[in-house]
């Protein structure tokens, strides 16, 4: 490590992250933070999708009408405000709790709201892709699941979702990719994810550049393993005869 | 994807009915109506504020349109580039555009903040571009990634016959684009690139994080000067409502076209 260190510094690279131990640590909880941030509101994501997809193929019109609603609200305004409109806005609302240290703090902290926020913000998209792919279903094999004296539930929870899951897997793995890339929206509210930590970093050793370009590679990386993990997914759930290779 | 043919349910029309924005308007009304009887004299100070917001939502929307144009250029030679017949033109056009898409838009901003010098010399003219150059510039490398792929969608789109009616009519290949498949492609390719510009409007909300005074910069300093925090949760829900009023036309217009235009296209 002292050689790599020696060898990098003399060519001018200072890249601090490997060698001096409050940078690294910073480094890692912010990979941590912002793989966990994008699996968490993926997932929040995913939930909203389905049951607003189911929702906007309701029956009744009102639930149908606030599904539109919501996905409109959340489709046309900016993120970053989102994330502030609730974050100090209805954050600031909270009842106060006593924290592990006794000190006094909100109920819920800036990584929860990012959770939530950016996990309502992409189950907005998340509906609209979902319902395509729900739509994608033929309708014989639904005719023929209720034929088979199947319950509308099961209908839906044996026949169709696994289907329509399967559709929607190249527009997921799209979904999967703004997660990780929404998480840098979270600096704005000082969660101390990658975009957060290296910009500290970057700005007490002024390294810009050296951390900036570990930053965009580090993003490459991750998107580049989601897009591996979605191609070997969509192979291993590929249904002979359903889909083409 | 090869499906049968059928689909489930005759999907329901993709209008959105009128009556949605009837529902959300009263339910923002009765939202409003709601907390100015809880909390009065609010609305007195967000509309003094009103003025100032706007003037600075005109840097938003400024900067959206410069980012727009710029980055259509750039993405429009991205996409033809990755169709170009010159492997090393395609591929460096493709690992570009890979590169520029797989950047959150907020570090691409960081970076050309960063990375454009804060004097520049051309033609023996000295420029010192403002930081409303440099984060416009890095929205709009962010956009051109896009731009990309919507032009090389849209060019892709069209049936390789008609380049092959236009070779045989002896056009070269750049008549042949910009005459014959360039303006049937575009067709396809102006709903997305619609939807790209609200995209692009409402990232420039970052541009506060980076030092730019726009709409949210002016909130975030009338708030300070106030103090107050009962305001948070109006003053972000107005600005919230000021980038709804602008962004919702554009996107109504665009699915509006996609739909008509993808019947018979």
């Amino acid at each position: 490590m002292d050689a790599l260190k020696e060898w990098l510094l003399s060519s001018g690279i200072n890249l601090t992250v490997l060698w001096d131990p409050i940078d690294r640590d910073r480094f890692i909880l912010g990979l941590g933070l912002t793989v966990s941030l994008a699996a968490l509101s993926l997932l929040l994501s995913l939930l909203i999708g389905i049951a607003g997809a189911v929702a906007q193929g309701s029956r009744f019109a009102l639930l149908r009408q606030v599904t539109t609603v919501y996905i409109e609200v959340f489709r046309n305004t900016p993120l970053v405000i989102q994330l502030f409109f609730f974050y100090f806005g209805l954050g600031s609302l909270l009842p106060l709790v006593q924290g592990p240290d006794g000190e006094s703090m909100r109920l819920m902290g800036n990584f929860e709201w990012a959770v939530l926020v950016l996990g309502i913000h992409a189950g907005a998209y998340q509906i609209e892709a979902l319902r395509g792919s729900f739509e994608a279903v033929p309708r014989a094999t639904v005719e023929a699941a209720e034929s088979l004296g199947l319950s509308p539930a099961q209908v839906l929870r044996k026949v169709v979702l696994p289907l329509a899951l399967r559709n929607s897997l190249p527009v997921l793995g799209n979904g999967m990719a703004q997660a990780v890339k929404s998480t840098s929206v979270a600096f704005a509210i000082a969660v101390p994810e990658l975009t957060y930590a290296t910009n500290r970093i970057w700005s007490e050793n002024l390294n810009v550049i050296e951390t900036m370009v570990l930053l965009f590679v580090t993003y490459f990386i991750l998107l580049g393993i989601v897009s591996f993990l979605m191609r070997r997914l969509e192979l291993a759930l590929r249904l002979p005869g359903v889909h083409t290779a | 994807m090869s499906h049968s043919s059928t689909t489930l349910a005759a999907p329901r029309e993709r209008r959105t009915p009128p009556l949605a924005g009837l529902v959300l308007a009263a339910l923002a009304i009765a939202a409003a109506v709601a907390w100015h009887a809880a909390h009065p004299g609010q609305a007195a100070t967000l509309w003094q504020w009103l003025p100032a917001l706007l003037r600075g939502f005109t840097v938003n929307i400024g900067m959206g349109l410069g980012a727009a144009v710029l980055s259509t250029l750039l993405g429009l030679m991205l996409g033809i580039g990755q169709l170009s017949p010159w492997q090393r033109v395609s591929r460096s056009a493709r690992w570009i555009t890979l590169a520029l898409r797989n950047a959150p838009w907020l570090v691409i901003m960081f970076a050309m903040m960063a990375a454009i010098p804060f004097e520049i010399e051309l033609f023996g003219h000295y420029f010192q571009p403002s930081d409303w150059a440099k984060v416009l510039t890095g929205l709009a490398l962010g956009g051109a990634g896009y731009v990309s792929e919507i032009v090389r969608g849209g060019l892709r789109s069209i049936p390789a016959a008609q380049w092959e009616a236009a070779t045989s009519l002896a056009l070269d290949r750049r008549q042949t684009l910009t005459k014959v498949i360039l303006p049937q492609a575009l067709r396809s390719m102006v709903p997305a690139w619609m939807n790209l510009y609200c995209t692009l409007t409402m990232a420039t909300s970052l541009s506060s994080l980076m030092g730019i005074v726009d709409m949210m910069t002016v909130l975030q300093e009338c708030l300070a000067a106030e103090a107050n925090p009962d305001l948070l949760l109006p003053a972000y829900g107005l600005v919230c409502v000021i980038y709804f009023l602008y962004i919702y036309p554009f996107s109504r217009w665009s699915r509006r076209l996609e739909r008509r235009w993808s019947h018979h296209g």
